[in-house]
């Protein structure tokens, strides 16, 4: 009984200690990716990623079959120019699947967490890394370059390729730009934030955010800031265009319209919440979330309302998706784990919400 | 409440200090809990007057007395040695708080060094609503966790000849066993319960201290270390470390 006492705050320390490290909590959002016919989406979440009919919301597999707890994904998976999709996880292993199956093509082990998506094209595959390496892979997940091009901090961000170079953003703060064919550096511009999204490359100019509260665009041939925009909060996606304006959220909860040419404010919205995920335009209409879990639709010219959606339960960090004249938003902490919202009226179509085992 | 009086201020203290200290995490654990420690002086100063005061009381003859008298009745006992307690101005918790006090502080930093080496997105974008505008902690993200041969994120192990040895960890224990054999107040002859009490915390409290250190982020090992050594530092400028209590056969 003497030994109680300190038995006890033993415990107490070491449970708290062990819910301090936040070891059983997701460490990050649902990645979602579509196949081009949009008929099937693959989300990636936790310890398996799901294929959903995009029609009725129904599951046709998941990866692995039985979900293992020694292996988490969260980065958005990949349909391949050549008919595979790509998923990456925190195991540092990058897989190949078959879309329809669900089964195993081949898997590289990149040796450290896979926070971001490959690009892949129909030659290569380009793989960030957490460890801080852009692995350039063929189509059967082989190594390409002598050895990977390697950054100080973590990659997170997909790169983008144009004309044989590749942009790259890392939150070493600096913005790459590389020879496609061996990963040497052709110029690298330091933008004084972290950048985890990838640059949106329109008419020879990248347009990107970073932790520095800021948006900026950069000459894609020789690396020169253009312009730079202060925005109220970190800025975590890539921004969208249409119309000559540029579309962005940040982690203060503002939506902006930038115009392109010189990034001052055509319009800006202040919704429900801090704003993670990209936008997206589709017509007339742009489409964001918040961490508020609401998906807003709102006129892209002037940025007035067109409609909302509020998940019942979630967050919304994921980047919502088009499909066959629906919205797909993947909410995070909620039940469901997808759901289709109609693009024209904002009422839900269905759901998918996985079977508790 | 936890998050804003506790980890919000511990994180951008130490996010200050981190600027201030060409941004080594290392060192801004180490100014952090040597500046902690110096708040705490007056209370340590005042558990080792606690101390005293109930080490007096436990050799004094009335002391023994109730012991004598009450020997066969737990309860009397406990009563007469409260009365006495109160009659003499100690209070028996006053040794204690300041180690109950750790406890927050502990925790906290803890939380304050995992949030702050955010490596994932959820926990980066948690600590990107936690950050003080005049921090200008985003220009900083990420952090730098690299200290000496650890990473501040992660248990440390110094890996010779491919054997992962937990450096930080044995310190722990060495600095804890030294802190608490030195602090030790020698309790009256006879009280036997008070010297198991004792023998038992010296032995225990290295232990559960290095098995944390062990298994948590190296961070809180170098908070265990710098702590350990602080107090013992300020205790030997106060004269009061008991450097006998080293010598074999020692209680």
């Amino acid at each position: 009984m003497k030994r109680f006492p300190l038995i006890a705050v033993f415990l107490l320390l070491a449970l708290s200690l062990s819910a301090c490290s936040g070891s059983f909590a997701p460490t990050s959002w649902p990645g979602l990716g579509i196949d081009p016919a949009g008929e099937t989406a693959f989300l990636a979440y936790q310890n398996q990623v799901y294929a959903v009919d995009t029609a009725t919301g129904a599951l046709q597999w998941t990866y692995p079959a039985e979900a293992d707890r020694k292996r988490t994904f969260f980065a958005p998976p990949v349909y391949t120019p050549n008919g595979e999709v790509l998923v990456g996880g925190y195991d540092n292993i990058l897989v190949s699947l078959d879309p329809a199956l669900g089964t195993e093509n081949w898997i590289f082990d990149a040796g450290s967490r896979i926070v971001g998506s490959p690009l892949a094209t129909e030659d290569a595959i380009y793989l960030p890394t957490a460890g801080g390496n852009l692995y350039a892979l063929d189509l059967e997940g082989n190594p390409i370059w002598d050895a990977p091009f390697h950054s100080e901090k973590d990659l997170w961000a997909p790169p983008v390729l144009d004309n044989g170079v590749l942009y790259v953003g890392g939150m070493d703060h600096n913005l790459y730009a590389l020879n496609a064919s061996d990963g040497s550096i052709r110029w690298q511009t330091p933008l004084g934030g972290a950048i985890n999204s990838a640059p949106l490359l329109h008419e020879g100019v990248l347009y990107l955010g970073t932790f520095a509260q800021q948006v900026v665009a950069v000459d894609a041939e020789i690396g020169t800031i253009l312009w730079d925009v202060p925005t109220d909060g970190w800025v975590w996606a890539t921004p969208q265009t249409a119309s000559g304006l540029l579309y962005v959220g940040d982690v203060s909860g503002a939506f902006y319209a930038l115009k392109m040419e010189d990034g001052s404010l055509a319009w800006q919205s202040i919704p429900d919440g801090p704003i993670v995920s990209q936008g997206l335009v589709v017509g007339d209409t742009v489409y964001f979330t918040t961490e508020s879990g609401t998906l807003y639709a709102v006129d892209a010219a002037k940025g007035g309302p067109v409609w909302e959606y509020s998940v019942e339960k979630g967050e919304l960090y994921t980047a919502p998706q088009p499909i066959n004249g629906d919205i797909l938003i993947a909410p995070t902490g909620g039940d469901a784990l997808l759901i289709a919202v109609n693009a024209e009226t904002g009422a839900k179509r269905w759901q998918f919400t996985p079977e508790k085992k | 409440m936890w998050e804003t009086y506790i980890i919000e201020p511990m994180l951008n203290t130490l996010l200050w200090i981190y600027t201030i200290l060409g941004q080594n995490f290392g060192l801004a654990i180490i100014v952090f809990t040597i500046l902690v420690r110096l708040i705490l002086y007056p209370i340590t100063a005042k558990q080792q007057e606690s101390g005293k005061a109930m080490q007096e009381l436990q050799q004094s003859k009335e002391w023994k007395e109730i012991q004598k008298k009450h020997k066969d009745d737990k309860e009397k006992l406990a009563a007469a040695q409260m009365k006495l307690y109160q009659e003499k101005g100690v209070s028996p918790f006053g040794s204690c708080l300041p180690s109950l006090i750790q406890f927050p502080i502990i925790i906290g930093l803890y939380q304050a060094v995992i949030r702050a080496l955010a490596d994932t997105p959820l926990p980066l974008l948690t600590l990107s609503k936690s950050l003080y505008p005049i921090i200008n902690a985003s220009k900083l993200i990420p952090l730098n966790s690299k200290f000496l041969w650890m990473d501040l994120g992660q248990p440390e192990r110094l890996q010779v000849l491919g054997i992962g040895i937990p450096v930080l960890a044995i310190l722990v224990v060495v600095t804890t066993y030294l802190q608490t054999k030195l602090m030790a107040i020698p309790t009256g002859g006879d009280n036997a319960q008070a010297a198991q009490m004792t023998g038992m915390m010296n032995l225990y409290m290295p232990l559960m201290l290095g098995y944390f250190a062990y298994a948590y982020a190296a961070g809180l090992a170098l908070y265990f270390v710098t702590s350990n050594l602080m107090t013992i530092i300020q205790y030997a400028a106060m004269g009061k470390l008991e450097w006998s209590n080293l010598l074999p056969g020692s209680k």
